[in-house]
């Protein structure tokens, strides 16, 4: 059965890619404010009906079924809407809160998460069900072929993949080349003395945001493609997994994030396919990872900042 | 006086001199790449009041910090009664080792009373059941409880802010709020660290009384303080510990007479060190 | 709701500013006050709809067609009059030095009745014009009365606050005794009154909402300035003299509560519901609010309690063929959610803070997966346990009538009875182990973990064993849960109801066994008042956590401690705060 063991490998690739590129604002937020910011996960499902909202009330009809237009537009419309949306949360949710006791953001972001999920399913017509996603790629698999079978990659999971490495990349080359990339890494070691070099924290805060909202914006647009539609109860869910990801890896560490995320695609797939219970237990298997990540190894498993919140 | 615990394998700097109750020997503690204590010896006697000194970094906080189980010292080991004591404060304060934080560290939303009544939990007998039924053997422990609270209190003249949240108190009446708390324990060890920070002349002497009062009822006490006129005044013996080792120890004459004690004040090792200290410390 | 916020503690904080910034406005501030208490008077006789709402009148009458009836105003409009008038005397009397604080909190009153009949008349005539002018017919009712209550409370302000009377000297022991008797009969009626008001809301009946907001934001104003006069201190202290009286005398009127206009089928449902959510959030708070431990899937504890009781029932769908009676199930669910809340708790042995949060949620994921997925073929998985029988004793079935002598108590009472029982043992439960040593190794533990290890706490088993008691209520509740409403399904647990559970516990006050009721009863009774806005029932519940969050993050009822911290010119608390807190103001509902 080696082809049913690299397909869910393959499969747990594409959906590690997709955790790790939410992941990485879980990271970023948490490695510079400790925020847990729950409200993430629906920022990234923010993404994908700020995409789906270009596509269907702005795109032309004449350029909606050629991907290397519609496509780039959508992530573009997907990551705007949900950078637009992670500046106002941080503005009037948690900016107020910056020096409460922590459990007052910590609750502030349940909220914030619930809200965002209410006013889309209230507000975006017909986001009380799932809504159908346009196919801005490439349809169609490509099969692999192994000993004893194939394995199926759809191009629209390479694709993920693709894009998930490159904007790591290019966020890692950011935050560790770029002046404000600097100012991140000395905000996030010790905000007092930043502020004393004359970074202004909260600019670096908002940038933070920015990022991660970005980031998953593009994951948002890229899954709803993926997966063919879009649905409220993404974000949580995915939101859940990439912050376990985020644990996994060693939190404030980008590299980490992403290797979380894989991390976590392959125990989904690989434990619904292998592990008693199949498919109907693949979320249990990644609660089981992250409490015992928690409970055993807090500081991850790409530890490269000392800074250990447990 | 005899002393009772093992000598250290390598050669002891110096004998400790007055062993019995509270024994150190051999205490090394290293973070990392830094050596914050370094093979200290002391012992306490009853009825001792010794004072730790040395510049700031120098590790006396760290050296507490070995004595109550908050730290597992790299190497060495500390015994109460030459029993040695485990690695866990809790079982320390129950063995009967009590401390103060240099910053104060009261629960600052429990009034002063609930304070020191947090301070009985090791010594009261009341069990789970017992707390949630409210029985007769409840009654009891808490009316005990409550009479000794009130009696610290006044030991330490906080009567009047016995109802007032912690947070609320004075600077000075917190300190003394920290040191009934740590007595509600019945020590026989108190550790006090840097008592008298923030307070006024009159304030640190009314601290130099009240910690006579608390030896002549039996509690041996270790101070850490900067002002050397107070330690000099109050103690038996003085420890003057710099850079993570013992440099000198001896009586208030000894040491203030001492060359090498005003060369290290003089000649402290600069504020950076201080920082990496705090810095190792917060990371154990 | 903002009136309503007022209604326990008063605090300086937020009055300080303001009354910085209108310092100048100072020499008008009885004019101010009184033109607030005149135009408030007028709003409530001037008419407040343009039109005629289709199901007859707006509610009082307050629209066009007002002149029928001119004097004889009733409802919000006599609320309105009432506070209008108190405002209008206190302006001129000059005689109370807490007259500032009760006029800020009949102006908040005022805004709040004023805002909510207001938004209720635009939301439903169609916009703006509602409550203005359209067609040639003019409506400022609404406008004078929020401008009345504005001007109110610029002069409360304007003027100073003062300071909160105190009523010092204790009376005799039997006239204390007598006035706790009728101030908690009124406490009762005031109960029945607000969770009666307005009716059920449903597609019948559209207003129910609008009577009920009404009618909260007057209570609220009412009990502010009640507690800006001194009255709520003045009584607090008293049930605190005579703990176990007030103990005795709450249950009893709590138990009356079947005798009043809430005697109904219906109300007496909502208010087993309420039982059911506040005993649980009670539990929570032993976990949150005393020993500062965040449980974000504690909800599963109600589940499993639940769930246990649904396979020893005999229900169809139950795992177990035995039917067990109900007081043995309650035992055995509440020390089944215990052990696995002692499990869950477990990891607070190594990890600390919102990784905890983290921890407790995934645990709360994985019971509501599992549950979904049958395991065990103990949870029904999406069919859910249909049919679990009602509780019965002596024959009678709980969820039927019962008629003893001449008095026919409806349907739903006797769980209901059965309900406030176990709450009041759950209540009991906290206020002992909250001045207990165990408490207060809890509250030692939330307020600094090692300072408390340095006193010798064992903070890992302690801290277990909260999750460990704050589970077995809730699994007591599970049973009771699992009984009364029939059918266990895992949609009951899901993870919005941990987070319904704890706001309630912050929007009450974290700490503080009122706090949790009050918490607990309003996010429950809200939703089944506001039914026509269902819809946006979570968007607002998210957007209200953030707020609490940001403005109140002590909630209403804050612990006693922190409340002496909110007023340092208060008294010092009495030496045995805690359950004492409780009495005053256990049932307001």
């Amino acid at each position: 059965m080696l082809s049913t063991l690299l397909s869910q490998i393959v499969n747990g690739l594409v959906t590690g890619a997709l955790i790790g590129l939410i992941a990485l604002g879980y990271t970023m937020v948490y490695g510079i404010i400790q925020l847990i910011n729950f409200a993430h996960g629906e920022i990234f499902m923010i993404g994908s009906y700020g995409g789906l909202a270009m596509f269907t009330y702005l795109l032309p009809t004449a350029i909606q079924n050629q991907w290397y237009f519609a496509l780039p537009l959508l992530l573009i419309a997907g990551a705007a809407v949900s950078v637009g949306v992670a500046v106002l949360m941080e503005r009037f949710a948690y900016r107020p809160l910056r020096n409460a006791p922590r459990l007052a953001p910590l609750i502030t972001a349940l909220g914030v998460s619930v809200a965002l999920q209410e006013a889309v399913r209230v507000f975006y017509p017909g986001a009380t069900a799932a809504l159908p996603f346009p196919k801005a790629f490439v349809e169609g698999t490509w099969e692999i072929p192994v000993p004893g079978g194939t394995v199926p990659l759809r191009w629209t999971g390479l694709l993920i993949i693709v894009v998930a490495l490159v904007l790591t990349f290019a966020l890692n080359t950011f935050v560790n080349n770029s002046r404000m990339g600097r100012a991140m890494r000395a905000t996030s070691q010790d905000r007092d003395v930043a502020r004393l070099m004359g970074i202004d924290p909260d600019r670096v805060i908002v940038l933070t945001f920015v990022l991660g909202a970005a980031l998953a914006g593009v994951a948002g647009v890229l899954n709803g493609v993926d997966l063919g539609f879009t649905n409220i109860d993404l974000g949580f869910q995915n939101g859940i997994f990439a912050f376990t990801a985020a644990v996994l890896g060693g939190i404030g560490s980008i590299k980490g994030a992403v290797a979380g995320g894989f991390a976590i695609g392959l125990v989904k797939a690989l434990g619904g396919q292998y592990l008693p219970g199949g498919t109907a237990y693949d979320y249990v298997w990644i609660f089981v990872v992250l409490i015992a990540v928690l409970v055993f190894r807090p500081q991850g498993f790409f530890g490269e900042t000392e800074r250990v919140r447990a | 006086m005899s002393a009772k615990h093992a000598m250290p394998e390598a050669p002891a700097p110096r004998t400790p001199s007055g062993a019995g109750l509270l024994t150190a020997s051999g205490v090394t503690m290293q973070f990392g790449g830094l050596r914050a204590l370094n093979d200290v010896s002391f012992g306490l006697s009853e009825g001792e009041i010794i004072g730790l000194i040395g510049p700031n970094g120098a590790g006396k906080t760290t050296f507490f910090n070995c004595l109550t189980g908050l730290y597992a010292p790299t190497s060495g080991s500390v015994a109460l009664r030459g029993t040695p004591l485990p690695q866990d404060p809790a079982k320390v304060t129950d063995r009967g080792i009590a401390r103060t934080f240099q910053n104060i560290r009261l629960f600052p939303s429990m009034t002063a009373e609930e304070n020191v009544l947090v301070g009985r939990h090791v010594r009261m007998k009341q069990g789970p059941l017992s707390s949630l039924l409210h029985g007769p053997g409840f009654k009891r422990s808490e009316a005990e409880a409550r009479s000794r609270t009130a009696e610290l209190l006044e030991f330490v003249g906080l009567t009047r802010f016995s109802g007032e949240l912690a947070r609320n108190l004075p600077y000075g009446d917190q300190r003394r709020l920290e040191i009934a708390r740590a007595l509600a324990t019945e020590p026989s060890v108190l550790l006090l660290d840097e008592p008298t920070a923030g307070m006024n002349a009159q304030e640190t002497e009314a601290t130099r009384q009240l910690i006579f009062g608390i030896r002549d009822l039996g509690t041996s006490v270790v101070v850490i303080e900067h002002d050397t006129k107070f330690i000099f005044t109050l103690c038996d013996r003085v420890l003057v510990l710099v850079q993570g080792e013992l440099l000198v120890e001896g009586s208030p004459d000894e040491v203030r007479g001492d060359p090498r004690v005003v060369e290290a004040y003089l000649g402290a090792p600069p504020d950076e060190v201080e920082h990496q200290i705090h810095a190792a410390e917060e990371n154990p | 709701m903002t009136a309503l916020e007022k209604d326990v503690v008063t605090e300086p904080g937020p009055a300080v500013e303001p009354r910085g910034r209108l310092a100048a406005l100072a020499p008008y501030a009885t004019a101010l006050r009184a033109a607030g208490g005149l135009l408030t008077v007028i709003g409530a006789y001037l008419p407040w709809a343009t039109f005629v709402l289709n199901e007859g009148p707006y509610p009082e009458k307050a629209t066009l067609e007002f002149f029928t009836a001119p004097f004889g105003v009733s409802g919000f409009r006599l609320h309105l009059l009432v506070f209008g008038i108190v405002a209008l005397v206190l302006a001129f009397v000059r005689t109370l030095p807490s007259r500032g604080r009760i006029l800020r909190a009949l102006g908040w009153g005022i805004v709040a009745v004023t805002v909510a009949n207001g938004l209720y008349l635009t939301v439903l005539g169609g916009g703006f014009g509602a409550i203005t002018a359209a067609d040639g017919a003019v409506a400022f009712g609404a406008i004078v009365a929020l401008i009345g209550g504005a001007l109110v409370l610029v002069g409360a302000f304007a003027g100073g606050l003062g300071e909160q009377l105190r009523w010092g000297r204790p009376l005799g022991r039997y006239a204390e005794w007598a006035i706790l008797l009728v101030v908690f009969t009124l406490l009762l009626l005031l109960v029945a009154a607000v969770l009666t008001s307005g009716g059920q809301g449903s597609v019948a009946n559209p207003y129910s909402g609008a009577v009920f907001l009404s009618f909260l934001g007057a209570v609220g104003g009412l009990l502010a300035a009640l507690h800006a006069a001194g009255v709520l201190t003045w009584v607090t202290a008293m049930s605190e003299r005579h703990r176990a009286f007030s103990a005795i005398v709450l249950l009893v009127v709590a138990l009356a509560l079947p005798l009043t206009g809430a005697g109904t089928q219906y109300w007496m449902t909502v208010a087993a519901n309420i039982g059911v959510y506040a005993a649980t959030a009670i539990g929570l708070n032993i976990v949150v609010g005393l020993a500062g431990l965040l449980d974000l899937g504690y909800v599963a504890f109600l589940g499993i309690g639940a769930v246990v009781a649904a396979n020893f029932s005999g229900a169809t769908a139950a795992r177990f063929d035995i039917v067990l009676p109900f007081p043995l199930v309650m035992v055995i669910s509440a020390v089944v959610a215990g052990i696995f809340g002692a499990i869950v708790g477990s990891p607070t042995l190594r990890v600390r803070g919102d990784y905890l949060a983290i921890v407790t949620l995934a645990f709360g994921e994985i019971f509501v997966r599992s549950s979904q997925n049958n395991i065990g073929g103990l949870t029904g998985g999406s069919n859910a346990i249909p049919g679990i029988p009602p509780v019965s004793a002596f024959g009678q079935a709980f969820n039927e009538k019962l008629t003893v002598g001449s008095v026919e108590l409806p349907a739903g009472a006797l769980y209901y009875f059965l309900i406030v029982v176990i709450v009041a043992a759950v209540m009991a439960v906290f206020g002992n182990l909250k001045n207990s040593r165990l408490g207060r190794a809890w509250i030692a533990i939330r307020e600094d973990e090692d300072a408390a290890r340095a006193m010798g706490i064992r903070t890992g088993p302690v801290k277990i064993l909260a999750f460990m008691i704050g589970a077995t209520l809730a699994g007591l509740a599970g049973a009771f849960f699992a009984h009364k409403t029939g059918t266990v399904s895992y949609e009951s647990f899901r993870f919005l109801e941990s987070v319904t559970l704890l706001a309630a516990v912050i929007l009450g006050g974290m700490g503080t066994i009122p706090g949790a009721v009050l918490g607990a009863s309003i996010l429950f009774v809200l939703p089944e008042k506001l039914r026509e806005f269902s819809d946006y029932r979570l968007l607002i519940f998210g957007i209200a956590l953030v707020l609490i969050m940001r403005f109140r993050p002590q909630g209403l009822v804050p612990d006693s401690h922190r409340r002496a911290e909110l007023a340092p010119e208060a008294e010092p608390p009495p030496p045995d705060p805690g359950t004492g807190t409780a009495t005053g103001k256990v049932a307001v509902q």
